[in-house]
């Protein structure tokens, strides 16, 4: 282990010592669920590791808070996920067994196009998941949306090429 | 591995425009050697189809139905959860995420409880009224009535005499009930009503007006729909028993026993066919669904499969 690495962790330990107790407080108000608070003030703490940044901070709580937010709102969107798929699955005629191990991978994969469909407009999201899930062709999907086949292109590309600038290789 | 030449927008774009060159359906194999050429011309571009390539895996793990209804559903879950949000925030309201999300409407009523909660309000003239799990109300009191709309979800009513004698009803979306000095429980849910009264008497009316105006008298139940009327019923004893946070079971089959207490938890609750005809009697506690579901092996041949806690079957053992 480096010394950047121990003095790190040293900085890390002092935050955790003086600020864990309050960021669990300020997530339990935001959840109403002592557990869920422990837990997501945890993976702060992790975060904050993982980041590797400078951790002088003048405003330690306004950073823990910034980085508790965030994974509030992940774990906000990845359990209406969570849920909408389990009604999914229930709702289907042929029930599917899916193991749990199977299920989390579903989940990600699904966390993973869920975000990185984020921020694009609704008429190009819904091209986007006509061609590429649905499989339908570019005619197809025009036909039903009753625009052209050079809009629906482009509105395909515009929803690719986003994709791809979030992706990392 | 370190890239030198971080891929710019251009370069993706015209990935991303190849990409729908090809699958499009007039594509022919000029095109196909244009692509080629393209891709030879920079190592760049073939990063960038390679990404593209990956995209595809990644989408191509997904069941299109399922992902599909999936995604689908929990952005427009998360978009209804997201206008409350800013609601509360807009009006410093209570700040608490509401995890067990409904639709909008049910969101901004007057008083709701979540999945599995339970709640006693006293109204202003003093009439207790009673929610059960995952229930709205709207409460609109104005100078000549007193009404309650059900928006989904079941209640309890309890009248209290009012100063002013202004008439009590409950309007649900199929049709609307007169409380006449009166003790009654009201359940809406997938577009039938049903009331049944444990004091006195309500009237009962359709929501189209046609159709008769039925009275309901204590130990009496009646079903209604937006254009139909049910007859009238011996009421269930144990219709209230949810007031005092129990389920009661008379020779129930399990997999009613099981659909009554799913209403009470999140996520998926499941029966399987093979034990849904067993039979089930028994007082139980509302507080703690999985203590009862526990409790059921002790009595039938059956067990409590859990993959997560949104996700609990009952199986034969």
């Amino acid at each position: 282990m480096s010394s950047a690495d121990l003095s790190l962790q040293h900085s890390v330990h002092r935050l955790y010592e003086d600020h864990h107790g309050w960021l669990c407080g300020w997530l339990r108000k935001r959840l109403g669920c002592v557990d869920h608070a422990a837990d997501l003030a945890q993976d702060t703490f992790i975060r904050v590791l993982t980041q590797r940044k400078n951790l002088e901070l003048r405003e330690p709580r306004a950073y823990l808070s910034s980085i508790a937010r965030s994974l509030m709102i992940d774990s906000f969107r990845r359990r209406v996920l969570e849920q909408a798929y389990l009604q999914t699955l229930a709702a289907i005629p042929e029930p599917v067994a899916v193991s749990p191990e199977t299920r989390e991978l579903i989940i990600e994969t699904l966390m993973a196009i869920d975000r990185l469909l984020d921020g694009l407009g609704e008429r190009t999201r819904e091209i986007f998941l006509l061609a590429q899930l649905d499989g339908l062709s570019y005619v197809e999907i025009g036909r039903r949306l009753q625009v052209s086949v050079n809009t629906v292109k482009k509105h395909a590309v515009r929803a690719l090429t986003h994709c791809l600038l979030l992706i990392e290789d | 591995m370190a890239n030198p030449h971080p891929l710019d927008h251009a370069t993706l774009e015209a990935a991303a425009r190849w990409y729908v060159d090809l699958r499009d359906e007039a594509s022919d194999a000029a095109v196909c050697a244009a692509h080629q050429r393209w891709l030879e011309h920079d190592p760049r571009h073939r990063q960038a189809w390679e990404r593209l390539a990956r995209l595809q895996d990644k989408i191509g793990q997904i069941n299109p139905a399922i992902g599909r209804s999936t995604l689908t559903s929990a952005r427009a879950r998360r978009r209804d959860v997201l206008k409350v949000l800013s609601i509360l925030l807009v009006a410093g309201g209570a700040g608490t995420l509401a995890w067990n999300t409904t639709a909008l409407p049910t969101l901004m009523a007057d008083q709701r409880t979540a999945t599995g909660e339970r709640r006693r309000v006293r109204l202003d003239d003093g009439t207790q009224l009673q929610l059960n799990t995952a229930t709205a109300v709207d409460v609109r009191y104005s100078e000549r009535l007193r009404e309650v709309r059900l928006l989904r979800g079941e209640i309890q009513i309890e009248t209290a005499r009012d100063p002013h004698a202004r008439p009590f009803i409950v309007h649900t979306a199929e049709g609307s009930i007169r409380a006449l000095g009166t003790r009654f429980v009201v359940r809406s849910e997938a577009g039938r009503s049903e009331v049944s009264v444990q004091e006195h008497a309500v009237e009962v009316r359709m929501s189209n007006l046609s159709g008769p105006v039925v009275r309901v008298d204590a130990g009496q139940q009646l079903g209604f729909r937006q254009d139909s009327i049910e007859t009238l019923q011996p009421a269930n004893p144990q219709a209230d028993a949810w007031t005092r946070d129990m389920l009661v079971a008379d020779d129930w089959r399990l997999g009613d026993f099981i659909a009554q207490l799913q209403r009470y938890r999140s996520g998926h609750l499941g029966c399987d066919p093979a034990v849904a005809a067993l039979r089930i009697s028994g007082a139980f506690h509302l507080g703690n669904t999985d203590t009862v579901l526990d409790n059921l092996t002790s009595t039938l041949p059956v067990r409590i499969r859990r993959f997560s806690r949104y996700w609990v079957s009952v199986e034969p053992v």
